[in-house]
């Protein structure tokens, strides 16, 4: 008798810890990114699961071996640009956020439906091993894909998967799923990027289609030659059809796991790409023009764009640290930069991530 | 008593330097008002006015008060850098639109806001 209940209790913590192994985030019982993995026709996923060699499985994380990024297929990215590693994006979501999750589920009619929840819910999608590797694939897609892409004053881009790893886990840790009025989806997405992105708020506009100041690198991914940008057409021809995507009223155009996902990286590249080249990067070339060259102080200054008083403040300092001046000490302007809220928040983040990760992610 | 009196010059001086960035800041909205104001606004005085802050912002020596006519600055500087770069020809209306997104997303504060729109309105051609 006792040891019968020593056996049903030793299962009992058994299956605690195969829970725990199985999910990142959120519970075993809902395996609805497991199930949209294996079965949606979304062309992103069927690319996925195609060039993966992806199989269904019976979850568990299957890093015990200590290498995560053997389980995926490595993607052909031009060995000086790199990518993120899987195992820096499973530490990332392992990382507490606190934020309301929004799964996105599909009525038989084909319209979305919203299920919201809490912070302390016990019923959120669990991120599973598979949903890891399809987060892993997405984002270096998109990395790689913006990698050489033209933007409007004659230079190609270069995004530097350190940069946008630590912004991806500063804003959400990964988890698409997570929005809130300030910010929706992975990379916190807010009105304005998706308006400079795409088109602009018809109510401003008196109903006329008028295109944004960054549509031009969406148009650029349409155009691109790029294999890593085929993925994202359909994606970005779709939002074409489309006279403007509120990420606050269709909030599942921009947190399902079909196509949200990739849609709020493009823009949330995006958009890093207008404020770097065109707003910033644009002021930084016109009052000093050998620091624009520099990209991490193009790219220090870009982040600094993402606090509390936006790209006004990046502008600002451009003036007031005396970037133009012959005697700038690049050295202490950096050092500078980097006690800005938004970068000390992200250091922050980026030491938590740090604690979880040991020595597996090589970003940190 | 020294380090009292540092402490309370100290206090005076930041004092003042806030009371002066304030100043500052409210002469140059009083400036952004007057100018939303008038019917006769051409491009020729919103770019001298622009140019104008843009000045003050490089020539200010106190951090406070740079920090503060600086970022005025740049809560204007794109609707300025429309009509510079249109130079002689008007800017289109969708490009007006733009500008105005771009601008209204640098901006710290709802009144300029409202006036650099007002100002836009009057410059770019009607729909």
């Amino acid at each position: 008798m006792r040891v019968s209940l020593i056996f049903q209790v030793l299962i009992f913590s058994l299956s605690i810890v195969a829970e725990g192994n199985q999910c990142l985030q959120g519970s075993q019982k809902n395996q609805r990114f497991k199930r949209i993995l294996e079965t949606s026709n979304a062309y992103l996923i069927k690319e996925f699961r195609a060039s993966t060699g992806f199989k269904s499985t019976q979850g568990g994380l299957g890093c015990s071996s200590g290498n995560c990024s053997t389980a995926t297929k490595p993607l052909a990215l031009p060995g000086a640009v790199g990518e993120i590693p899987k195992e820096c994006i499973q530490a990332s979501l392992k990382r507490k956020v606190p934020q309301i999750s929004h799964e996105c589920k599909r009525t038989p009619e084909g319209n979305w439906r919203l299920i919201e929840h809490s912070k302390r819910s016990t019923s959120k999608p669990c991120f599973d091993e598979a949903t890891v590797n399809y987060t892993h694939y997405i984002t270096n897609k998109v990395i790689s894909c913006f990698q050489g892409l033209p933007m409007q004053n004659g230079v190609t881009e270069a995004i530097d998967p350190a940069v946008l790893y630590s912004k991806l886990n500063n804003e959400s840790g990964f988890n698409f799923t997570y929005s809130y009025k300030g910010g929706v989806g992975a990379g916190q997405l807010t009105g304005w990027a998706v308006q400079e992105m795409n088109v602009l708020d018809p109510r401003r506009t008196k109903g006329k289609t008028v295109k944004g100041g960054g549509r031009f690198i969406l148009d650029n991914i349409l155009k691109s030659n790029n294999p890593q940008c085929a993925g994202l057409k359909p994606v970005i021809e779709n939002d074409f059809k489309f006279k403007y995507h509120s990420p606050r009223q269709i909030n599942c155009e921009w947190t399902s796991m079909e196509t949200g996902w990739a849609r709020n990286l493009i823009y949330s590249v995006g958009y890093f790409s207008f404020l770097k080249h065109q707003v910033i990067g644009k002021e930084l070339k016109k009052r000093a023009p050998n620091l624009y060259k520099d990209p991490e102080l193009l790219n220090l200054l870009t982040l600094v764009g993402y606090g509390p008083k936006g790209s006004n403040r990046a502008l600002t300092l451009i003036r007031t640290l005396g970037l133009g001046g012959s005697g700038a000490n690049l050295a202490s302007i950096k050092s500078s930069l980097k006690q800005e809220v938004y970068l000390k928040n992200t250091a922050g983040k980026m030491a938590e991530v740090k604690t979880i990760a040991g020595n597996s992610c090589r970003l940190l | 008593m020294i380090v009292l009196s540092t402490v309370v010059c100290f206090h005076f001086a930041w004092a003042n330097a806030n009371a002066d960035k304030a100043d500052l800041v409210t002469v140059e909205k009083a400036e952004l008002a007057k100018l939303a104001a008038r019917s006769d606004l051409t491009v020729k005085d919103w770019l001298r006015f622009v140019e104008d802050v843009d000045v003050k912002c490089s020539n200010e020596t106190v951090a406070i008060k740079q920090t503060a006519v600086c970022s005025f600055y740049y809560e204007i500087y794109k609707i300025g850098e429309l009509f510079a770069e249109a130079q002689d020809q008007k800017p289109t209306w969708d490009q007006c639109m733009r500008a105005g997104v771009t601008s209204d997303s640098l901006s710290v504060n709802e009144s300029v806001k409202k006036l650099v729109n007002r100002i836009a309105d009057r410059l770019c051609p009607k729909k």
